[in-house]
């Protein structure tokens, strides 16, 4: 017998053997011979929760708002590469310290910013505001979602409120910023750190109130 | 089962259940933008701290409203009748937000952010498969304060699905070489009180008054004066049924693929199997002949245990369908060793794909011994591209192997119906 013919025969061992017999039994899986589908094609579970944004959407969105931050706010090759990186990282796996990850390398970039206070700055620094906020929330809107799962208005609704006041609140600074570019005395700096330690007692450790 | 099936099940997973927690990423954003406002501040750099702080007045106004307790889990409830195709299942989410998960074997993991709405959410899915269908598993996450907290995960389990295969009509079923009973729409050789005519004769005691035929007594019953009056009755052939044995052999379950014959590949239910398409097959014969007024039987090659007897009627035809639709090879069938002892004279129905000799071995022994058989083949028409070489070679022999099965039926005097068309 040639060599062709042994592969031939050792073929038909193997498929005989799964669909007729294996010790003497016709092989069936669990419950069947075989259980026969083709995989060309791909089956889907769908979910329609009415109005939604594609979570895709939301991470392009997080993509266009976070490169916008890391351009306006880096000023070396290195910063950008490094923004848009830790960027990339923070897209395709929204979850984690990725996030906060991209947030450091962006705070870091703008405090080795050193610019004069004109009007190109003050508009800059509204775009960075709003970006860096906006990348935030549409990052944490993706976590642990897939990239085609949905996102209903309603919860885009039920966060608007928040936003909205939180940028306003970042936008007002901003301004303050443009005004003031440098903290003027040691007081204020003081009274600012104090600030910082009330508004971290706030986040960190806060009494978490129930409602029954 | 319908939407008025069984009650939702769920089971909810006991750690951290009925208490809020941090969640990860929205607790190490708030470390670096409280890190950052403080350099700000240290540095002197008012920018950073106009940069972070809507973060930090987010997470402060989000941690500290109030929130309810994690509320209970979502409800899923399937919609209409189980029919092969597609399949919608309602999900109503909790209050709040909700993260979702949803997993059926063989499908890819679906997951979407969803709030508490008047419309529920709807999941759908396709599947041309019968019988039992795996339940599908929704993994929710309750969420609150905008994204800075989440409770543990809830699972909740749907009613499982049981789709009954689609009936079609069918013609042809060979003519019945026994009858029996006194009703039904086989016409018997025997007198009775059917409705086609087998003669006119003189009346005899046990024949009945109201069969006596007045025009043709007129006519010869009363003319010959030397002859008493001779009454003239109508005599009728008996109304008999036929007993039709469907034999469903459920131990095959191949596809179109012939690579996936021995298995080892996950579930995809878009694509019917031989094993649907014997289900399809067997339950129209069922219906077909119970609508022709015949007595049906159910005997399953791949369940051991007792046939259905034989029984008409359409609460019979939904116990054979019912039956039908739960069948499926448990564990290792032994061989055939003789064919099921059927009943006499019936006609039996073999519904098989016949990749080997059990099911054709039993279709020839119940011809040889008078029945009139129907041979159903519902393999698929076969994908050998795909192959290897040798597995061709392979697949083709067996092939040529069922061919020649289903040759020797015909030889034998067995119809060979081809049940696949879809």
């Amino acid at each position: 017998m040639d060599r062709v013919s042994l592969d031939v025969r050792g073929a038909l061992t193997g498929l005989l053997d799964r669909l007729r017999r294996r010790g003497g039994e016709t092989p069936r899986r669990g419950a069947g011979r075989g259980h026969g589908e083709t995989s060309s094609e791909e089956p889907e579970l769908r979910i329609d929760v009415g109005p939604a944004v594609s979570v895709g959407t939301l991470r392009a969105l997080a993509v266009v708002a976070g490169a916008a931050a890391v351009l306006l706010t880096a000023t070396t090759v290195t910063g950008w590469v490094l923004g848009l990186v830790a960027l990339a990282l923070a897209v395709v796996r929204p979850r984690g310290a990725l996030p906060a990850f991209w947030l450091g390398v962006v705070g870091l970039a703008l405090l080795l910013q050193d610019e004069r206070p004109t009007v190109w700055l003050a508009l800059s620094t509204a775009l960075t505001v709003l970006a860096v906020h906006v990348t935030c929330v549409a990052l944490r809107l993706t976590e642990n979602l897939g990239p085609r799962a949905p996102v209903a208005v309603a919860v885009l609704r039920r966060r608007w409120p928040t936003f909205w006041r939180a940028q306003l609140v970042g936008q007002a600074l901003g301004l303050v910023a443009w005004v003031v570019p440098e903290l003027p005395g040691a007081w204020v700096t003081a009274a600012a750190v104090l600030g910082v330690g009330v508004l971290g007692w706030l986040l960190l450790v806060p009494p978490r109130r129930v409602a029954q | 089962m319908s939407s008025s099936g069984p009650p939702d099940r769920t089971a909810s997973t006991a750690p951290g259940a009925g208490s809020w927690f941090e969640i990860r990423s929205a607790s190490a954003l708030g470390v670096v933008a409280l890190g950052l406002l403080l350099a700000g501040v240290v540095v002197g750099r008012p920018v950073v701290v106009a940069v972070v702080a809507p973060l930090l007045v987010a997470a402060v106004v989000a941690r500290r409203r109030s929130v309810a307790r994690p509320p209970g889990p979502p409800t899923l409830r399937a919609t209409g009748a189980p029919r092969p195709g597609e399949h919608v299942t309602r999900l109503v989410p909790p209050p709040g937000e909700t993260r979702v998960r949803l997993s059926l074997p063989g499908y890819p993991e679906a997951t979407a952010l969803l709030a508490a709405d008047p419309t529920p959410a709807t999941v759908t899915f396709e599947s041309a498969r019968t019988g039992d269908l795996a339940p599908l598993r929704l993994d929710a996450v309750p969420v609150a304060a905008d994204g800075e907290l989440e409770s543990a995960p809830v699972t909740v389990v749907a009613p499982a699905l049981v789709v009954e295969p689609i009936r079609l009509p069918v013609s042809g079923l060979p003519a019945p070489h026994h009858l029996v009973g006194s009703t039904g729409t086989h016409r018997s050789r025997r007198r009775g009180e059917g409705e086609d005519l087998l003669d006119i004769a003189p009346f005899a005691p046990g024949d009945r008054l109201r069969n006596v035929d007045w025009r043709v007594t007129a006519r010869r019953g009363t003319t010959d004066p030397r002859l008493g009056t001779r009454l003239w009755v109508r005599r009728h052939h008996a109304d008999a049924e036929a007993v039709v044995v469907v034999v469903l052999d459920s131990r095959d379950d191949v596809g179109i693929d012939v690579r996936t014959w021995a298995g080892g590949t996950g579930d995809v239910l878009t694509q019917p199997t031989s094993l649907d398409v014997a289900r399809q097959a067997a339950a129209s014969y069922a219906q077909a002949s119970i609508e022709r007024g015949d007595r049906v039987a159910f005997v399953d090659l791949g369940h051991r245990g007792r046939p259905l007897r034989p029984g008409a009627g359409r609460r019979h035809l939904d116990r054979i369908v019912q039956a039908i639709t739960r069948s499926r090879a448990v564990g290792e069938p032994g061989r055939l060793v003789r064919a099921p002892q059927v009943t006499a004279g019936a006609i039996i129905v073999v519904v098989s794909t016949f990749l080997d000799d059990d099911a054709a071995t039993a279709a020839a022994d119940w011809s040889r011994a008078g029945h009139p058989v129907v041979a159903v083949d519902v393999l698929p028409p076969t994908h050998l591209g795909s192959l290897s070489g040798p597995e061709q070679v392979a697949a083709r022999l067996v092939l040529a192997e069922r061919t020649q099965r289903l040759r020797e039926l015909r030889a034998a005097g067995i119809g060979v119906e081809r049940w696949w068309t879809a």
